[in-house]
């Protein structure tokens, strides 16, 4: 079928091109170093953070795609002017550099501050700069959009459709989503889950702001302990730890292709 | 019985508005062209996308009801059979989750040969398998109407025809009346009590048999068989307002199955096809506008 079609042969250049854009920075990472510099590494606590950075990101994954599930079958289905502009506000967080993010979620969740006063009388004890809480707000604020938009795209584009002749068969709404809706999202929440998990495993900015020493025994978040040991001019501890987060995400992410594929 | 008043829907930017619809038989046709208005009128009375005004069905108002409690079936153009379930369970989703009757089911799997494919998954199945597996899961949920919005618009005429046909067996034996879209005029061969031709959202014409049809436009009947465009006027031709000879007018030749013939003639640059009474031995054809319908376009 391709041969003679002048197009894809034109437009292949661009696919190696963007591929190997791609591919370069990963390669050149992970050849920095000999593999044994990098093996030595897992000893800087790189693993452990990676643990803690992995388990955190899932959470807040979760949390992200237990939220789309009802977000986007009320949105899909609203008719309503308002309820749809104001579902456009969900692209903020992706725009509003991460540092900012972190400001703004200290001067909203800070227990001196009013929205963390108000959760500090409810739960006493309430703290929030360096607390595990913090991350999964702050994270949950960040990657919470790919995992609804990946959700959205899918629920209202096609799913919706689905149920509605399930419907019209005389089964209720709720039928109708449970039976027929969320059985034909099994990819799609599985693909938002992993966008949400990567984007929050990715993240330093706001960390950086409200959680820096989260972790004992002085470990940091796995971005953020990268970013320190570059600033503490160790390049070479840097790319060990960035291979290591490379490999085991990439590991983490084959899997889920072929969870995905088993499907 | 199908009576709409004061019937308004509106979906992105579109418009359909019926001040008043009656249909009164069981085989009903929808006709217009493509973004005339027919899928968003047809899932407004299923209830799936939201309408004002009165939409009654067999005296029963069911404008307010939400789609479960409508007892309408709707077949898309797509089927939207349930992919991840088998043929089976989409047969019984109705009969499991709703109102649906068992009885049917297994009267339906055994006349529409359907037993074989029971354990498939939907998305196993061809395409003209599945056509027949919406239809047998839509008429399961025990439905007084029917809408089907070109269902079968991507076969070709004569199993067009049949499934029709079967069809109209089925709304005999189970007693429901079908509303069924299309801009395919050669559909309308089949039969039918109304035909609603609809434009921009707007009813046309309710016509009750083709001689009554009197808006054209609608039909996407410019290849209609018996419809002439001449000085700038539309025309239903007939036996009678064609004149055979040998010495002046068209050429023609005759098409057709047998029991209905044609003549195929061009005048100018445009084709026309009139039906005939008989084969003709002449040369040419000539058009005997005095016999011949005068319409509106």
């Amino acid at each position: 079928m391709k041969r003679g079609n002048s197009l894809f042969y034109l437009f292949l250049p661009f696919f190696a091109l963007y591929l190997l854009f791609i591919i370069t920075p990963i390669f050149r990472t992970l050849t920095y170093q000999s593999f044994s510099y990098i093996i030595n590494d897992t000893s800087s606590g790189i693993v452990q953070s990676l643990e803690y950075t992995y388990l955190l990101a899932l959470l807040v994954s979760l949390l992200s795609i237990g939220f789309s599930i009802p977000y986007v079958y009320f949105v899909s289905r609203a008719r309503n002017i308002v309820i749809k502009s104001l579902d456009s506000l969900l692209e903020l967080p992706i725009m509003i550099p991460h540092t900012v993010v972190g400001i703004m979620m200290l001067i909203t969740f800070l227990p001196t501050m009013p929205v963390g006063r108000f959760l500090a009388r409810i739960f006493p004890g309430y703290g929030f700069l360096d607390t595990f809480l913090a991350v999964v707000i702050t994270l949950f604020f960040l990657s919470s959009t790919y995992a609804i938009r990946a959700v959205q795209i899918s629920y209202s584009g096609e799913v919706m459709k689905y149920e509605n002749i399930g419907r019209t068969l005389g089964m209720t709404p709720l039928s109708s989503y449970f039976v027929i809706g969320i059985p034909m999202m099994g990819k799609t929440l599985l693909r938002g889950l992993v966008l949400a998990w990567a984007r929050s495993v990715s993240e330093v900015g706001s960390l950086l702001i409200v959680a820096y020493s989260v972790l004992p025994n002085g470990i940091h978040l796995a971005g953020v302990l990268i970013y320190s040991q570059f600033t503490s001019g160790a390049l070479e501890y840097a790319v060990a730890s960035s291979a290591i987060l490379i490999i085991t995400g990439l590991i983490t992410l084959l899997l889920v292709k072929f969870l995905e594929r088993e499907k | 019985m199908i009576r709409i008043r004061n019937y308004r829907v509106e979906r992105g930017g579109f418009l359909a508005d019926i001040p008043e619809l009656i249909l009164s038989g069981k085989k009903n046709f929808v006709i217009g062209k493509n973004g005339s208005g027919k899928t968003t009128l047809l899932q407004s009375f299923a209830g799936i996308i939201e309408s004002s005004g009165v939409f009654e069905v067999n005296g029963e108002d069911l404008s307010e009801l939400p789609p479960e409690r409508r007892n309408i079936g709707y077949i898309p153009q797509d089927l939207l059979l349930f992919g991840k379930m088998t043929v089976e369970s989409n047969l019984l989703a109705s009969v499991r989750y709703g109102k649906g009757d068992a009885e049917i089911y297994n009267e339906l799997v055994n006349k529409m040969h359907l037993e074989s494919l029971l354990s498939k998954k939907a998305t196993e199945i061809s395409f003209g398998q599945a056509q027949k597996v919406a239809i047998a899961r839509a008429i399961i949920s025990k439905p007084k109407l029917v809408l089907m919005d070109e269902p079968f618009s991507f076969q070709d005429e004569i199993s067009r025809f049949s499934l029709i046909s079967m069809i109209d067996e089925l709304s005999e034996k189970y007693g429901f009346d079908y509303l069924y879209a299309t801009h395919n005029s050669r559909d309308l061969e089949t039969g039918f009590s109304s035909l609603v031709s609809i434009d921009g959202g707007r009813v046309i014409e309710v016509a009750n048999s083709i001689p009554e049809v009197r808006h054209f436009r609608t039909l996407s009947l410019m290849d209609y068989r018996n419809l002439a465009f001449i000085n700038d006027r539309y025309y239903l031709l007939n036996p009678q307002s064609l004149y055979f000879n040998d010495i002046e007018g068209s050429e023609f030749d005759v098409i057709g199955n047998g029991s209905t013939n044609y003549v195929r003639f061009k005048i100018g640059e445009n084709y026309f096809f009139s039906s005939i009474n008989r084969e003709p031995t002449e040369r040419f054809v000539k058009i005997d506008l005095k016999n011949a319908q005068e319409i509106e376009y």
